[in-house]
């Protein structure tokens, strides 16, 4: 899901460009600062609660209609629980804010390491012991800013790391599923439902890459050839905040931005 | 690292199971993980004595 979604987003960045002062005339790239770094940790902060709530969200009770058998068990039929789980998310946070620390000592890159632990263990929070799932997102926090770079280099524009985090993170906590959970069942072990194998795993990777950046760049190609995609380019000097926004950030008088026109 | 089951299947399994449960691999795992740690602490006593040398 996170590898389907980042490379859509890759796909639309192809065509979107880069923002401008991104990058020099002889290529290199310049580090555009986010306004807040507060704002910015407490928003990945609120991130990182959210996705025990949607992890979670994927146990089902037993005994209905709908469930696996008796007992609790993800939506793919792995026996577990909420405890189980949650245990699982948090040492996947701690592995990757880590792993990220070890790397950059940025918190920006520090609260990306958090989502990119989970979203490195995600595809195997339902079997992996603990210990697995820090040493797994350790690697997600230490892989995180080299990954970036490299989306850089490209002369891609991935202004909050997004790509990384979901997409080049997520393939491979699908890989590491295929390695350390070799031969596990899916989908509750029924009949006729090949087991996990690290193939398997290549080819959904494969799959997921396709599927997320082609509709990404044909949707964006589209609304780039009708004019849709990308806000003019004195709008972008000016700031969009200026242009389109009626109040200021900071009215006592910090000069950040102007009010736009009511 | 294999499923520890045949056929592979979660019928049967009543609760929660992690991978390894019953053999070394858990024990290996958190080996590693504390490891890890120690390793983190290590870098971070480097690097906060790195940044203070030019403060004495």
């Amino acid at each position: 899901m996170h590898a389907v979604a980042a490379f859509f987003a890759l796909g639309v960045l192809i065509n979107l460009g880069p923002r401008i002062g991104k990058f020099n005339a002889d290529g290199s790239a310049n580090d555009i600062a986010g306004h807040n770094m507060p704002f910015t940790a407490t928003g990945l902060m609120l991130i990182i609660v959210g996705f025990w709530g949607f992890l979670m969200g994927c146990v089902v009770v037993g005994g209905e209609a709908w469930s696996w058998g008796g007992n609790f068990s993800t939506i793919y039929g792995t026996p577990t629980n909420l405890g189980a789980l949650a245990f699982n998310v948090l040492l996947a946070i701690s592995g990757g804010i880590i792993g990220a620390w070890i790397g950059t000592k940025d918190p920006f890159w520090m609260m990306s390491g958090a989502l990119a632990g989970i979203i490195s263990t995600a595809s195997g929070l339902d079997v992996y012991w603990p210990g697995l799932a820090f040493i797994i997102a350790f690697g997600a926090g230490v892989l995180l800013k080299p990954a970036a770079k490299i989306v850089e280099r490209m002369g891609i524009d991935d202004a909050v790391g997004a790509v990384t985090v979901h997409g080049t993170i997520g393939i491979y906590g699908m890989l590491a599923l295929g390695v350390f959970a070799s031969g596990y069942p899916a989908l509750g072990g029924a009949e006729g439902v090949a087991t996990i194998s690290f193939v398997g795993q290549l080819v959904g990777s494969v799959v997921f890459v396709v599927l997320g950046l082609g509709t990404g760049y044909v949707t964006s190609f589209i609304l780039k050839k009708v004019g849709m995609l990308r806000v003019p380019r004195s709008a972008e000097i000016a700031g969009l905040d200026t242009v389109k926004v009626p109040a200021q950030a900071y009215p006592e008088g910090i000069p950040v931005s102007a009010p736009a026109a009511s | 690292m294999g499923f520890p089951y045949e056929p592979a299947s979660w019928e049967g399994v009543s609760g929660p199971i992690f991978m390894g449960f019953g053999g070394a691999l858990p024990g290996f795992y958190t080996v590693v993980a504390i490891g890890l740690c120690i390793l983190a602490l290590v870098i971070g006593q480097r690097a906060e004595a790195a940044k203070y040398a030019d403060h004495k």
